[in-house]
């Protein structure tokens, strides 16, 4: 007599879901690490997860002189407090899209660019050839959704694995201009990064007031960086 | 990657991996779905590199996916199975995590874990800094001076980074990457992470050991040019000599005076005239340029443009259009260019930039001598000579031109000119054309390629003068065979 007969299966990644999550609502910090692996390690890097709500956050205590010891960066006090501020400013509605907003690249800038964030030379790693049938989705009839830029296009075939567009924002062209080793890749990404001299000076006075003030954001912050 | 329960919203607005049409799509972009439904482990990392059609509807048919929006696993929609991609694995898709929700920015709290003093705070009062006196005055000293603001951006740029793009497997197998299983073979598989500088603290090198074959990095083919060689080429001017045969020398006076020398007792008369000897007759006289090389005068050493100095690239371009002045400049322009594919030698001769209007003939003096096949000798050029270049090549190259700002290399042939008229001017003549070179390609000591293409100067090395004039002796030996001469 077979005793399992009658028994209905049971879908035993459903537990890990389930378990998963209320670990991880527990703050537990191997589960957060596990949650890292796993979606970095499923093939997708949170693909399908187009924004992690304040996950910019990456600082949730004050810094105080007892963190000093913990941190590499306390090295030198000035750019400690700055790492610090920077961690706990939430970045609004208008920054990010800024950040993320698309330039018109060559994809042989592109192709270098990914090089300073990739070791390896394997073909399907540049995002030198786009995906030829994607279909975009038409967010300029949707006005609701321009707060949403930057969510992945319908697809409709097969992707590349590197997004060019990432190497494309202006963000991204910002830190390639200051950090990519290649001269030429620096110069041309400076030019789409440019930023005048009396924007430096309101950001720069912007950080400089809410730190004396002691707190995360200000009005005048956030015009600087608007 | 650090995460703030307090702070974080607790919905996620998610990309769907299955919908129905594009206006399903749109509309779930919109739906938020809780903390606890959100979608972990996404089903292409167990997805098999090619599968047929029929093998993947069984696999979607026999497997189940999680449907974040009905919080439920469910089969697979066939509606999506057209959409998914045929070959996963090394071409699955890779997105990068944007971390900001414009959603979550109005229910912000203050970051308090084991701080309940600030737990309720708004995140505008939220506090930065507690206790820190003289760091902070240090901090805000050194944001008020914008001579920081190198330093200052570079940190704000990095923080930044680490906001959008996140990665947590850096280290993993030497920063290759997090290694998964696939469900279907067993088979391991590296798997991309995200974001993030690879190399970390150490900027990147090309290999660890060049000497190892294992150890070199990507492949490129060397193209050294060489396109400025002055050297000294003689002429001779022949006249017949007779009464008039070349026509008169022309002559005037300009001053003439008669004094009296009262010390000596002599009479004196000054004459001053000009004189030149104009030739009316050319039939008589015969005039031939470049009949001889009378010596080299540089442009042919060793010396490279270093592409990462402004003033060794600048002097270079200002010495190759000043035509006026002997060439002291550095001779070869080293470049890497991306592998070609093409298994054939360049054309000789070769044009040595990327375009130049056809019609053009290497040789000034013959309007009607223009190559007939221009295409084929732009070496640089992908789109007119598709068969040697590849678009890759050509955009390296034009960086490279672009780097040393001199992408009109036509422009210098605009001041071509015959010898002749370059003589009297006392200027160079130049062509933004070459031969190839000599290169000698040798693999484990055999001889495989042997290009003998030097152009009038022949081969070239220490000594090849004597020879060419006669009184040396070609010695094999001393020949730099293992280089390409342009």
């Amino acid at each position: 007599m077979n005793t399992h007969a009658g028994k209905p299966g049971k879908l035993y990644t459903s537990d890990w879901h389930t378990t998963f999550t209320e670990q991880m609502k527990g703050q537990h910090a191997s589960v957060k690490r596990t949650h890292n692996v796993v979606v970095q390690s499923s093939g997708t890097a949170g693909a399908n997860i187009s924004h992690f709500p304040n996950y910019h956050i990456s600082h949730c205590h004050e810094l105080c002189d007892a963190d000093r010891s913990r941190s590499a960066s306390s090295k030198d006090d000035s750019t400690w407090v700055l790492q610090q501020l920077m961690g706990m400013t939430p970045l609004s509605t208008k920054v990010c899209p800024r950040m993320m907003g698309l330039q018109e690249l060559s994809s042989t800038l592109v192709s270098q660019c990914a090089k300073l964030l990739k070791t390896d030379n394997r073909p399907v790693h540049k995002p030198t050839v786009l995906c030829p049938v994607v279909r975009r989705v038409n967010t300029t009839n949707n006005s609701h959704l321009n707060n949403y830029d930057g969510h992945s296009d319908l697809k409709e075939g097969q992707m590349q694995p590197w997004v060019a567009d990432q190497f494309k924002t202006n963000l991204m062209l910002s830190i390639m201009a200051h950090f990519h080793l290649s001269s030429y890749v620096r110069e041309e990404s400076a030019s789409y990064a440019f930023v005048p001299e009396h924007v430096q000076t309101m950001v720069m006075l912007a950080f400089a007031d809410v730190i004396e003030k002691n707190v995360t954001q200000s009005e005048m912050l956030e015009q600087a960086l608007g | 990657m650090p995460f703030c329960k307090e702070t974080a919203s607790q919905d996620f607005t998610i990309c769907a991996c299955s919908s129905q049409d594009a206006q399903q799509y749109v509309q779930r972009l919109l739906q938020a779905v809780p903390w606890d439904n959100v979608l972990i482990v996404h089903d292409e990392a167990g997805g098999p590199e090619v599968e047929t059609v029929d093998a993947r509807r069984e696999r979607c048919l026999t497997n189940f996916k999680w449907d974040p929006y009905l919080n439920i696993y469910m089969a697979v929609n066939p509606a999506a199975f057209e959409r998914e991609p045929l070959s996963l694995g090394d071409t699955g898709e890779m997105h990068l995590m944007r971390s900001f929700s414009p959603a979550s920015m109005a229910n912000q709290h203050a970051p308090a874990a084991g701080r309940p003093d600030a737990r309720s705070a708004p995140a505008s009062a939220a506090r930065i800094h507690v206790e820190l006196g003289s760091v902070v005055a240090r901090a805000a000293a050194f944001c008020w001076d914008p001579s920081n603001w190198l330093s200052f951006y570079k940190h704000v740029l990095l923080v930044w980074m680490s906001h959008f793009w996140k990665a947590s497997t850096r280290f993993v197998d030497d920063s290759n990457g997090m290694m998964a299983v696939s469900e279907k073979k067993d088979k391991v598989r590296f798997f991309s992470n995200g974001m993030h500088f690879m190399h970390g603290s150490r900027l990147s090198e090309l290999c660890k050991d060049p000497s190892l074959k294992e150890e070199a990095s990507e492949a490129c083919d060397i193209v050294i040019l060489r396109p400025n060689i002055e050297h000294e080429m003689l002429g001779v001017i022949m006249g017949h000599g007779g009464t008039q045969e070349l026509d008169v020398t022309f002559w005037g006076q300009t001053e003439l005076s008669c004094y009296d020398n009262s010390q000596h007792n002599i009479w004196g008369m000054s004459y001053k005239y000009h004189e030149r000897a104009m030739v009316t007759n050319e039939r008589n006289m015969i005039r031939a340029y470049d009949v001889a090389y009378d010596g080299y005068d540089c442009g042919m050493d060793q010396s490279c443009v270093d592409w990462n100095d402004i003033v060794s690239r600048k002097s270079y371009s200002d010495s190759t259009y000043e035509h006026s002045k002997p060439y002291s400049c550095p001779s070869m322009l080293v470049m890497a260019l991306p592998v070609s594919l093409a298994l054939q030698a360049w054309p000789n001769l070769i044009v040595f930039h990327a375009d130049m209007n056809t019609g053009y003939s290497p040789n000034s003096k013959k309007s009607q001598g223009a190559l007939p096949n221009m295409h084929e000798h732009m070496v640089f050029n992908s789109e007119k000579y598709p068969r040697h270049c590849m678009p890759a090549m050509q955009e390296c190259f034009t960086q490279y031109m672009v780097k040393m700002e001199m992408t009109q290399w036509a422009n210098v042939d605009q001041l071509n000119q015959p010898a002749g008229e370059s003589c009297v001017a006392n200027e160079l003549t130049s062509t933004p054309m070459a031969f190839q070179g000599s290169m000698r390609v040798l693999q484990n000591g055999v001889l495989i390629e042997d290009i003998k293409g030097s152009g009038h100067l022949g081969h070239s090395y220490v000594g090849i003068v004597s020879v060419g004039e006669g009184r040396g002796v070609l010695n094999p030996a001393a020949q730099h065979t293992m280089m390409r001469m342009v």
